[in-house]
Protein backbone atom coordinates (compact mmCIF):
# COMPACT_ATOMS: atom_id res chain seq x y z
CA UNK A 1 0.00 0.00 0.00
CA UNK A 2 3.04 1.96 0.64
CA UNK A 3 4.26 2.45 -2.79
CA UNK A 4 0.70 2.99 -3.88
CA UNK A 5 0.20 6.09 -1.66
CA UNK A 6 3.49 6.99 -2.73
CA UNK A 7 2.73 7.12 -5.83
CA UNK A 8 -0.39 9.32 -5.83
CA UNK A 9 1.26 11.63 -3.55
CA UNK A 10 3.90 12.14 -6.28
CA UNK A 11 1.39 12.71 -8.58
CA UNK A 12 -0.32 15.17 -6.30
CA UNK A 13 2.86 17.32 -6.12
CA UNK A 14 3.35 17.42 -9.85
CA UNK A 15 -0.16 18.39 -10.36
CA UNK A 16 0.80 21.32 -7.69
CA UNK A 17 3.81 22.30 -9.41
CA UNK A 18 2.28 22.31 -12.83
CA UNK A 19 -1.12 24.64 -11.36
CA UNK A 20 1.78 27.06 -9.09
CA UNK A 21 3.40 27.33 -12.76
CA UNK A 22 0.62 28.56 -14.43
CA UNK A 23 -0.88 30.59 -11.52
CA UNK A 24 2.95 32.42 -11.82
CA UNK A 25 2.78 32.98 -15.03
CA UNK A 26 -0.37 34.60 -14.83
CA UNK A 27 -3.02 32.24 -15.83
CA UNK A 28 -6.50 32.49 -14.09
CA UNK A 29 -8.14 28.98 -13.53
CA UNK A 30 -11.48 28.50 -14.54
CA UNK A 31 -13.77 25.85 -12.98
CA UNK A 32 -15.79 23.38 -15.24
CA UNK A 33 -18.08 20.79 -13.89
CA UNK A 34 -17.67 17.04 -14.75
CA UNK A 35 -21.21 16.59 -15.74
CA UNK A 36 -23.47 18.42 -17.45
CA UNK A 37 -26.70 18.21 -20.04
CA UNK A 38 -26.63 14.49 -19.55
CA UNK A 39 -23.38 14.22 -20.60
CA UNK A 40 -19.90 13.85 -19.05
CA UNK A 41 -16.63 15.99 -19.24
CA UNK A 42 -14.89 14.74 -22.27
CA UNK A 43 -13.03 18.36 -23.17
CA UNK A 44 -12.58 21.42 -21.11
CA UNK A 45 -12.77 24.02 -23.48
CA UNK A 46 -15.87 23.77 -24.48
CA UNK A 47 -17.21 24.08 -20.75
CA UNK A 48 -14.47 26.69 -20.64
CA UNK A 49 -15.86 28.78 -23.07
CA UNK A 50 -19.00 28.25 -22.36
CA UNK A 51 -18.78 29.74 -18.85
CA UNK A 52 -16.77 32.81 -20.68
CA UNK A 53 -19.12 33.42 -23.24
CA UNK A 54 -21.82 34.76 -20.30
CA UNK A 55 -19.54 37.72 -20.24
CA UNK A 56 -20.61 40.48 -22.36
CA UNK A 57 -16.98 41.16 -22.74
CA UNK A 58 -13.06 39.55 -22.69
CA UNK A 59 -11.99 41.61 -19.68
CA UNK A 60 -8.68 42.69 -20.59
CA UNK A 61 -6.98 43.68 -23.49
CA UNK A 62 -4.32 41.26 -24.55
CA UNK A 63 -4.63 37.34 -24.19
CA UNK A 64 -6.60 35.89 -21.77
CA UNK A 65 -4.36 33.42 -20.24
CA UNK A 66 -6.66 30.81 -18.60
CA UNK A 67 -6.61 26.56 -17.00
CA UNK A 68 -8.95 24.23 -16.10
CA UNK A 69 -8.30 20.64 -14.18
CA UNK A 70 -10.37 17.77 -13.60
CA UNK A 71 -10.99 14.42 -15.19
CA UNK A 72 -12.00 13.83 -18.68
CA UNK A 73 -14.32 11.05 -19.64
CA UNK A 74 -13.40 9.08 -22.48
CA UNK A 75 -16.19 7.46 -23.72
CA UNK A 76 -15.21 4.46 -25.62
CA UNK A 77 -13.44 3.10 -22.71
CA UNK A 78 -15.40 4.38 -20.00
CA UNK A 79 -12.30 5.73 -18.03
CA UNK A 80 -11.58 9.08 -16.59
CA UNK A 81 -8.10 10.79 -17.37
CA UNK A 82 -6.73 13.26 -15.37
CA UNK A 83 -5.88 16.30 -17.24
CA UNK A 84 -4.80 20.20 -16.83
CA UNK A 85 -6.39 22.44 -19.86
CA UNK A 86 -4.45 25.22 -21.18
CA UNK A 87 -5.65 28.05 -23.32
CA UNK A 88 -4.60 31.67 -24.51
CA UNK A 89 -7.72 33.29 -25.75
CA UNK A 90 -7.36 36.02 -28.34
CA UNK A 91 -4.08 38.40 -28.99
CA UNK A 92 -1.97 38.11 -32.07
CA UNK A 93 -0.82 34.72 -33.40
CA UNK A 94 2.99 35.56 -32.45
CA UNK A 95 1.54 36.69 -28.44
CA UNK A 96 -0.18 33.55 -28.07
CA UNK A 97 2.83 31.06 -30.11
CA UNK A 98 5.31 32.46 -27.69
CA UNK A 99 3.46 31.61 -24.57
CA UNK A 100 2.62 28.61 -25.85
CA UNK A 101 6.31 28.36 -26.19
CA UNK A 102 7.11 29.29 -23.21
CA UNK A 103 4.73 26.71 -21.55
CA UNK A 104 6.46 23.91 -23.51
CA UNK A 105 9.80 24.85 -22.07
CA UNK A 106 8.68 25.02 -18.68
CA UNK A 107 6.78 21.37 -19.10
CA UNK A 108 9.40 19.58 -21.18
CA UNK A 109 12.68 21.09 -19.17
CA UNK A 110 13.94 17.71 -17.64
CA UNK A 111 16.11 14.93 -18.88
CA UNK A 112 14.09 12.88 -21.27
CA UNK A 113 13.60 14.65 -24.79
CA UNK A 114 9.87 14.23 -26.24
CA UNK A 115 9.13 13.92 -29.86
CA UNK A 116 7.01 16.77 -31.01
CA UNK A 117 4.50 16.17 -33.87
CA UNK A 118 3.33 19.60 -35.51
CA UNK A 119 0.51 19.86 -38.38
CA UNK A 120 -1.51 22.69 -39.52
CA UNK A 121 -4.60 22.35 -41.21
CA UNK A 122 -4.84 25.63 -42.61
CA UNK A 123 -1.51 24.50 -44.64
CA UNK A 124 -3.30 21.01 -45.05
CA UNK A 125 -6.47 23.12 -46.52
CA UNK A 126 -4.36 25.05 -48.54
CA UNK A 127 -2.27 22.23 -49.82
CA UNK A 128 -5.28 19.84 -50.51
CA UNK A 129 -6.74 23.19 -52.47
CA UNK A 130 -3.38 23.70 -54.59
CA UNK A 131 -4.13 20.24 -55.78
CA UNK A 132 -7.54 20.84 -57.39
CA UNK A 133 -9.70 18.86 -54.98
CA UNK A 134 -13.48 20.05 -54.19
CA UNK A 135 -14.27 21.38 -50.85
CA UNK A 136 -16.54 18.43 -50.32
CA UNK A 137 -13.40 16.04 -50.90
CA UNK A 138 -11.00 18.25 -48.74
CA UNK A 139 -14.16 18.39 -45.45
CA UNK A 140 -14.38 14.32 -46.14
CA UNK A 141 -10.22 13.78 -46.41
CA UNK A 142 -10.31 15.97 -42.89
CA UNK A 143 -13.28 14.03 -41.48
CA UNK A 144 -11.50 10.94 -42.19
CA UNK A 145 -7.91 12.24 -40.29
CA UNK A 146 -9.72 13.76 -37.82
CA UNK A 147 -11.07 9.68 -36.71
CA UNK A 148 -7.42 8.60 -37.12
CA UNK A 149 -8.46 6.70 -40.93
CA UNK A 150 -5.50 7.63 -42.98
CA UNK A 151 -6.42 4.36 -45.39
CA UNK A 152 -9.58 6.06 -46.69
CA UNK A 153 -7.68 9.37 -46.28
CA UNK A 154 -4.72 8.25 -48.38
CA UNK A 155 -7.07 6.22 -50.64
CA UNK A 156 -9.02 9.13 -51.48
CA UNK A 157 -6.29 11.21 -52.16
CA UNK A 158 -4.20 8.50 -54.48
CA UNK A 159 -7.61 9.06 -56.60
CA UNK A 160 -8.04 12.65 -56.70
CA UNK A 161 -4.40 13.95 -56.50
CA UNK A 162 -2.15 11.18 -56.88
CA UNK A 163 1.05 13.62 -56.91
CA UNK A 164 0.17 14.31 -53.20
CA UNK A 165 1.19 11.40 -51.90
CA UNK A 166 3.74 12.79 -50.62
CA UNK A 167 1.88 15.10 -47.89
CA UNK A 168 1.11 11.70 -46.04
CA UNK A 169 5.32 11.58 -45.49
CA UNK A 170 5.84 12.42 -41.91
CA UNK A 171 9.42 14.56 -42.21
CA UNK A 172 11.66 14.90 -39.34
CA UNK A 173 13.08 18.78 -38.44
CA UNK A 174 16.33 17.63 -39.46
CA UNK A 175 15.36 15.95 -43.24
CA UNK A 176 12.37 19.18 -43.89
CA UNK A 177 12.48 20.21 -47.05
CA UNK A 178 12.28 23.68 -47.12
CA UNK A 179 9.92 24.81 -50.33
CA UNK A 180 7.81 23.16 -51.81
CA UNK A 181 3.50 22.94 -50.97
CA UNK A 182 4.41 20.85 -48.48
CA UNK A 183 6.74 22.43 -46.36
CA UNK A 184 5.68 24.96 -43.63
CA UNK A 185 5.79 28.29 -43.67
CA UNK A 186 8.62 30.45 -42.75
CA UNK A 187 7.31 31.96 -38.83
CA UNK A 188 6.10 27.95 -38.45
CA UNK A 189 9.94 26.60 -39.12
CA UNK A 190 11.60 29.21 -37.30
CA UNK A 191 8.93 28.11 -34.48
CA UNK A 192 9.77 24.04 -35.05
CA UNK A 193 13.84 25.24 -35.69
CA UNK A 194 13.12 26.70 -31.99
CA UNK A 195 12.09 23.91 -30.75
CA UNK A 196 14.03 21.41 -32.31
CA UNK A 197 16.68 22.47 -28.59
CA UNK A 198 14.10 20.87 -26.25
CA UNK A 199 12.48 17.53 -28.71
CA UNK A 200 12.30 15.91 -31.58
CA UNK A 201 10.24 17.26 -34.07
CA UNK A 202 8.24 16.00 -36.78
CA UNK A 203 5.94 18.06 -39.51
CA UNK A 204 2.94 15.78 -40.57
CA UNK A 205 0.30 17.64 -42.51
CA UNK A 206 -1.83 14.40 -41.81
CA UNK A 207 -1.75 14.84 -38.07
CA UNK A 208 -4.95 17.39 -37.08
CA UNK A 209 -6.29 16.59 -33.93
CA UNK A 210 -9.61 15.16 -32.87
CA UNK A 211 -11.46 18.01 -32.42
CA UNK A 212 -13.52 19.46 -34.87
CA UNK A 213 -12.71 23.05 -33.54
CA UNK A 214 -9.45 22.96 -34.69
CA UNK A 215 -8.86 25.27 -37.34
CA UNK A 216 -4.71 25.59 -37.57
CA UNK A 217 -2.03 24.68 -36.00
CA UNK A 218 -2.32 21.42 -33.96
CA UNK A 219 0.64 19.78 -31.64
CA UNK A 220 1.48 16.90 -29.79
CA UNK A 221 4.01 15.35 -27.49
CA UNK A 222 4.82 11.59 -27.00
CA UNK A 223 7.53 10.54 -24.65
CA UNK A 224 9.42 7.04 -25.79
CA UNK A 225 7.54 3.99 -24.70
CA UNK A 226 4.46 5.60 -23.23
CA UNK A 227 2.06 4.85 -25.73
CA UNK A 228 -0.33 7.74 -24.31
CA UNK A 229 0.21 11.45 -25.38
CA UNK A 230 1.64 13.68 -22.94
CA UNK A 231 0.19 16.82 -24.24
CA UNK A 232 -2.13 17.54 -27.29
CA UNK A 233 -3.37 20.80 -28.29
CA UNK A 234 -3.82 23.33 -31.46
CA UNK A 235 -5.29 26.24 -32.74
CA UNK A 236 -8.75 26.70 -32.88
CA UNK A 237 -12.29 28.61 -33.67
CA UNK A 238 -15.32 28.15 -31.83
CA UNK A 239 -18.50 30.42 -32.15
CA UNK A 240 -21.29 30.22 -29.44
CA UNK A 241 -24.34 32.14 -30.25
CA UNK A 242 -23.11 35.29 -31.94
CA UNK A 243 -19.46 35.56 -30.54
CA UNK A 244 -16.20 33.72 -32.03
CA UNK A 245 -13.78 32.52 -30.06
CA UNK A 246 -10.28 31.99 -31.42
CA UNK A 247 -7.41 30.96 -28.96
CA UNK A 248 -4.64 28.26 -28.85
CA UNK A 249 -4.70 25.20 -26.47
CA UNK A 250 -3.66 22.31 -24.89
CA UNK A 251 -4.46 19.01 -22.68
CA UNK A 252 -1.79 17.89 -20.68
CA UNK A 253 -2.26 14.44 -19.41
CA UNK A 254 -1.72 14.11 -15.96
CA UNK A 255 -0.83 10.49 -15.77
CA UNK A 256 1.51 10.13 -19.13
CA UNK A 257 2.99 13.39 -18.37
CA UNK A 258 4.29 12.41 -14.87
CA UNK A 259 5.84 9.08 -15.97
CA UNK A 260 8.06 11.29 -18.65
CA UNK A 261 8.56 13.92 -15.61
CA UNK A 262 9.84 11.14 -13.24
CA UNK A 263 11.41 9.29 -16.12
CA UNK A 264 10.35 5.81 -15.36
CA UNK A 265 10.22 4.11 -18.61
CA UNK B 1 16.81 -7.12 -31.98
CA UNK B 2 13.08 -5.51 -32.60
CA UNK B 3 10.83 -3.76 -30.29
CA UNK B 4 7.70 -3.86 -31.63
CA UNK B 5 4.67 -5.93 -30.74
CA UNK B 6 1.68 -6.15 -32.76
CA UNK B 7 -1.64 -7.73 -31.65
CA UNK B 8 -3.20 -10.04 -34.37
CA UNK B 9 -6.79 -10.82 -33.85
CA UNK B 10 -7.56 -14.49 -33.84
CA UNK B 11 -9.14 -16.90 -36.32
CA UNK B 12 -9.11 -15.63 -39.77
CA UNK B 13 -7.03 -12.60 -39.65
CA UNK B 14 -4.09 -14.08 -37.91
CA UNK B 15 -4.38 -17.43 -40.28
CA UNK B 16 -4.14 -14.69 -43.36
CA UNK B 17 -1.52 -12.71 -42.00
CA UNK B 18 1.15 -15.66 -42.05
CA UNK B 19 1.83 -15.60 -45.59
CA UNK B 20 2.33 -11.72 -45.40
CA UNK B 21 4.40 -12.03 -42.16
CA UNK B 22 6.51 -14.85 -43.09
CA UNK B 23 7.04 -13.40 -47.09
CA UNK B 24 8.58 -9.77 -44.99
CA UNK B 25 10.45 -11.39 -41.87
CA UNK B 26 11.11 -15.50 -42.95
CA UNK B 27 9.99 -16.59 -39.95
CA UNK B 28 6.61 -16.95 -38.44
CA UNK B 29 7.01 -16.65 -34.48
CA UNK B 30 4.24 -18.78 -33.50
CA UNK B 31 4.51 -22.89 -33.28
CA UNK B 32 1.67 -24.76 -35.07
CA UNK B 33 -0.61 -26.34 -31.98
CA UNK B 34 0.40 -23.81 -29.29
CA UNK B 35 -2.63 -22.21 -27.17
CA UNK B 36 0.41 -19.74 -26.42
CA UNK B 37 -1.04 -16.28 -26.82
CA UNK B 38 2.09 -14.28 -26.28
CA UNK B 39 5.54 -14.28 -28.30
CA UNK B 40 7.90 -11.46 -27.47
CA UNK B 41 9.87 -9.95 -29.81
CA UNK B 42 13.05 -10.98 -30.79
CA UNK B 43 16.22 -10.14 -33.04
CA UNK B 44 14.42 -11.88 -36.38
CA UNK B 45 10.35 -10.93 -35.79
CA UNK B 46 8.43 -8.56 -33.91
CA UNK B 47 6.48 -9.74 -31.05
CA UNK B 48 2.89 -11.21 -31.45
CA UNK B 49 0.03 -10.65 -29.18
CA UNK B 50 -3.10 -13.06 -29.78
CA UNK B 51 -6.13 -11.48 -28.54
CA UNK B 52 -10.27 -11.00 -29.23
CA UNK B 53 -10.83 -8.72 -32.55
CA UNK B 54 -12.93 -6.43 -29.74
CA UNK B 55 -9.77 -5.91 -27.39
CA UNK B 56 -6.99 -5.35 -30.88
CA UNK B 57 -8.15 -1.36 -31.02
CA UNK B 58 -8.13 -1.18 -26.59
CA UNK B 59 -4.74 -2.93 -26.44
CA UNK B 60 -3.20 -0.48 -29.37
CA UNK B 61 -5.06 2.70 -27.80
CA UNK B 62 -3.16 2.09 -24.85
CA UNK B 63 -0.31 1.20 -25.78
CA UNK B 64 0.07 -2.20 -25.41
CA UNK B 65 1.10 -3.33 -28.37
CA UNK B 66 2.57 -1.12 -30.60
CA UNK B 67 0.70 -2.16 -33.99
CA UNK B 68 -2.87 -4.20 -34.55
CA UNK B 69 -4.35 -6.31 -37.12
CA UNK B 70 -7.79 -6.50 -36.89
CA UNK B 71 -11.49 -6.21 -39.27
CA UNK B 72 -12.76 -3.05 -40.22
CA UNK B 73 -16.06 -4.35 -39.35
CA UNK B 74 -14.40 -4.41 -35.98
CA UNK B 75 -13.54 -0.85 -36.07
CA UNK B 76 -16.42 0.73 -37.49
CA UNK B 77 -18.76 -1.25 -35.03
CA UNK B 78 -16.33 -0.18 -31.75
CA UNK B 79 -14.45 3.16 -32.75
CA UNK B 80 -11.80 3.69 -30.97
CA UNK B 81 -10.16 7.25 -31.33
CA UNK B 82 -6.85 7.04 -29.85
CA UNK B 83 -5.48 4.61 -32.82
CA UNK B 84 -4.43 5.29 -36.52
CA UNK B 85 -5.46 3.62 -39.14
CA UNK B 86 -2.10 3.24 -41.07
CA UNK B 87 -3.07 0.39 -43.96
CA UNK B 88 -5.17 -1.67 -45.50
CA UNK B 89 -4.26 -5.17 -45.19
CA UNK B 90 -6.80 -6.36 -48.32
CA UNK B 91 -6.46 -9.60 -46.47
CA UNK B 92 -9.62 -11.45 -44.63
CA UNK B 93 -11.94 -9.67 -47.18
CA UNK B 94 -15.49 -9.76 -46.19
CA UNK B 95 -18.59 -7.81 -46.50
CA UNK B 96 -21.26 -7.00 -43.98
CA UNK B 97 -24.68 -7.55 -45.90
CA UNK B 98 -28.13 -7.16 -45.20
CA UNK B 99 -29.67 -10.47 -46.04
CA UNK B 100 -33.40 -12.16 -45.25
CA UNK B 101 -35.58 -14.81 -45.97
CA UNK B 102 -36.84 -12.47 -48.91
CA UNK B 103 -34.63 -11.08 -51.54
CA UNK B 104 -37.16 -7.65 -50.65
CA UNK B 105 -35.93 -4.62 -49.51
CA UNK B 106 -37.98 -3.80 -46.09
CA UNK B 107 -40.99 -2.35 -45.96
CA UNK B 108 -42.32 -0.46 -43.08
CA UNK B 109 -41.52 -1.27 -39.35
CA UNK B 110 -38.81 -4.20 -39.44
CA UNK B 111 -36.99 -6.15 -36.84
CA UNK B 112 -33.47 -6.67 -37.55
CA UNK B 113 -30.86 -9.34 -35.73
CA UNK B 114 -27.02 -8.50 -35.88
CA UNK B 115 -24.08 -8.23 -33.89
CA UNK B 116 -23.48 -5.31 -35.50
CA UNK B 117 -26.04 -2.51 -33.91
CA UNK B 118 -24.11 0.19 -34.60
CA UNK B 119 -23.78 -0.42 -38.11
CA UNK B 120 -27.04 -1.82 -38.94
CA UNK B 121 -28.39 1.57 -36.58
CA UNK B 122 -26.47 3.75 -38.79
CA UNK B 123 -27.61 1.99 -42.14
CA UNK B 124 -31.36 2.06 -40.81
CA UNK B 125 -31.04 5.98 -40.37
CA UNK B 126 -29.65 6.59 -43.62
CA UNK B 127 -31.94 4.54 -45.53
CA UNK B 128 -34.82 6.41 -43.21
CA UNK B 129 -36.10 2.73 -42.17
CA UNK B 130 -37.75 2.32 -38.88
CA UNK B 131 -36.35 -0.37 -37.44
CA UNK B 132 -36.41 -2.15 -34.18
CA UNK B 133 -32.72 -4.25 -33.45
CA UNK B 134 -32.56 -7.61 -31.72
CA UNK B 135 -28.92 -8.04 -30.60
CA UNK B 136 -27.24 -11.52 -30.85
CA UNK B 137 -23.62 -12.04 -30.52
CA UNK B 138 -23.85 -15.64 -33.18
CA UNK B 139 -25.56 -17.62 -35.35
CA UNK B 140 -27.76 -14.91 -36.75
CA UNK B 141 -28.71 -17.36 -39.39
CA UNK B 142 -30.98 -18.47 -37.17
CA UNK B 143 -32.86 -15.11 -36.32
CA UNK B 144 -35.07 -15.92 -39.57
CA UNK B 145 -35.57 -19.17 -39.56
CA UNK B 146 -36.72 -19.22 -35.88
CA UNK B 147 -38.92 -16.13 -36.50
CA UNK B 148 -36.81 -13.80 -34.47
CA UNK B 149 -36.17 -11.68 -36.93
CA UNK B 150 -37.01 -11.53 -40.42
CA UNK B 151 -33.59 -9.81 -41.47
CA UNK B 152 -29.94 -10.02 -40.06
CA UNK B 153 -26.84 -7.56 -40.54
CA UNK B 154 -24.21 -10.13 -40.47
CA UNK B 155 -20.81 -10.89 -41.85
CA UNK B 156 -20.27 -13.15 -45.33
CA UNK B 157 -17.10 -14.33 -46.80
CA UNK B 158 -18.94 -16.67 -49.70
CA UNK B 159 -22.31 -16.29 -49.03
CA UNK B 160 -22.26 -20.05 -48.69
CA UNK B 161 -24.28 -20.24 -44.52
CA UNK B 162 -26.44 -17.61 -45.77
CA UNK B 163 -27.72 -20.41 -48.80
CA UNK B 164 -27.89 -23.17 -46.56
CA UNK B 165 -30.33 -21.33 -44.34
CA UNK B 166 -32.38 -20.10 -46.64
CA UNK B 167 -31.31 -16.81 -46.49
CA UNK B 168 -31.12 -14.15 -49.44
CA UNK B 169 -28.41 -11.43 -49.61
CA UNK B 170 -30.32 -7.69 -50.13
CA UNK B 171 -27.49 -5.34 -49.76
CA UNK B 172 -23.74 -5.09 -49.21
CA UNK B 173 -23.57 -2.37 -46.35
CA UNK B 174 -19.75 -2.56 -46.27
CA UNK B 175 -16.66 -4.04 -47.53
CA UNK B 176 -14.18 -5.08 -44.62
CA UNK B 177 -11.02 -6.52 -45.20
CA UNK B 178 -7.82 -6.31 -42.07
CA UNK B 179 -6.42 -2.81 -41.56
CA UNK B 180 -2.86 -2.34 -39.56
CA UNK B 181 -3.68 0.48 -36.67
CA UNK B 182 -0.93 1.92 -34.88
CA UNK B 183 -0.64 3.91 -31.85
CA UNK B 184 0.39 7.21 -32.36
CA UNK B 185 2.38 7.29 -29.63
CA UNK B 186 4.40 4.37 -30.98
CA UNK B 187 3.75 5.38 -34.67
CA UNK B 188 5.80 8.78 -33.79
CA UNK B 189 8.75 7.73 -31.56
CA UNK B 190 9.14 4.40 -33.08
CA UNK B 191 10.89 4.22 -36.74
CA UNK B 192 10.38 0.84 -36.50
CA UNK B 193 6.67 0.66 -36.71
CA UNK B 194 6.46 2.83 -39.53
CA UNK B 195 9.07 0.44 -41.45
CA UNK B 196 6.78 -2.59 -40.36
CA UNK B 197 3.95 -1.02 -42.06
CA UNK B 198 5.84 -0.13 -45.60
CA UNK B 199 7.14 -4.10 -44.70
CA UNK B 200 3.99 -5.02 -45.05
CA UNK B 201 1.80 -2.73 -47.41
CA UNK B 202 5.03 -4.24 -49.76
CA UNK B 203 4.52 -7.82 -49.32
CA UNK B 204 0.81 -6.93 -49.30
CA UNK B 205 1.35 -6.62 -53.21
CA UNK B 206 4.01 -8.99 -53.94
CA UNK B 207 1.09 -11.51 -52.50
CA UNK B 208 -1.61 -10.07 -54.15
CA UNK B 209 0.42 -10.33 -57.31
CA UNK B 210 1.38 -13.71 -56.68
CA UNK B 211 -1.79 -15.06 -56.32
CA UNK B 212 -3.19 -12.56 -58.99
Amino acid sequence: MNQWLRQNLEQYQLLVRLLTGLLDRGFYPIPTAPTGQQTFRVDHTLAIIDSLNRFPDMGQGGPLKIFSTGPVYQPTSSQWTETLDVEILGGSDSESLGIVDDLLRWLCDGENRPHMVIGDLQILTQTLTLSGITKEDIDTFVGYLRTGNRVDAESLLARRAPSYQRLFHIQSWDGLEMKGPFAPPVDRQRWMASLSNLSDVSWDLASVGTWPYYNGLVFSLYGKNIGQPLIRGGQFQLTLGERVWRGIGFTVFVGPYELFARGVI
Amino acid sequence: MSTLTIAIAKGRILDSMRPLWEAAMNVWPIPDSTRQLWFPPSAQTPGVLIARARDIPTMVSLGVADLGVVGLDVLREYPQPDILEVADLKISQCRIVMAGSHDSWPEGPVRIATKYPRIARQFLEQHQISGELVALSGSLELAPVLGLAPYIVDIVDTGQTLSEHDLHEILTIMASSARLIANPAHWYTKAEAQEFRDVMAYQREEVGNVKR
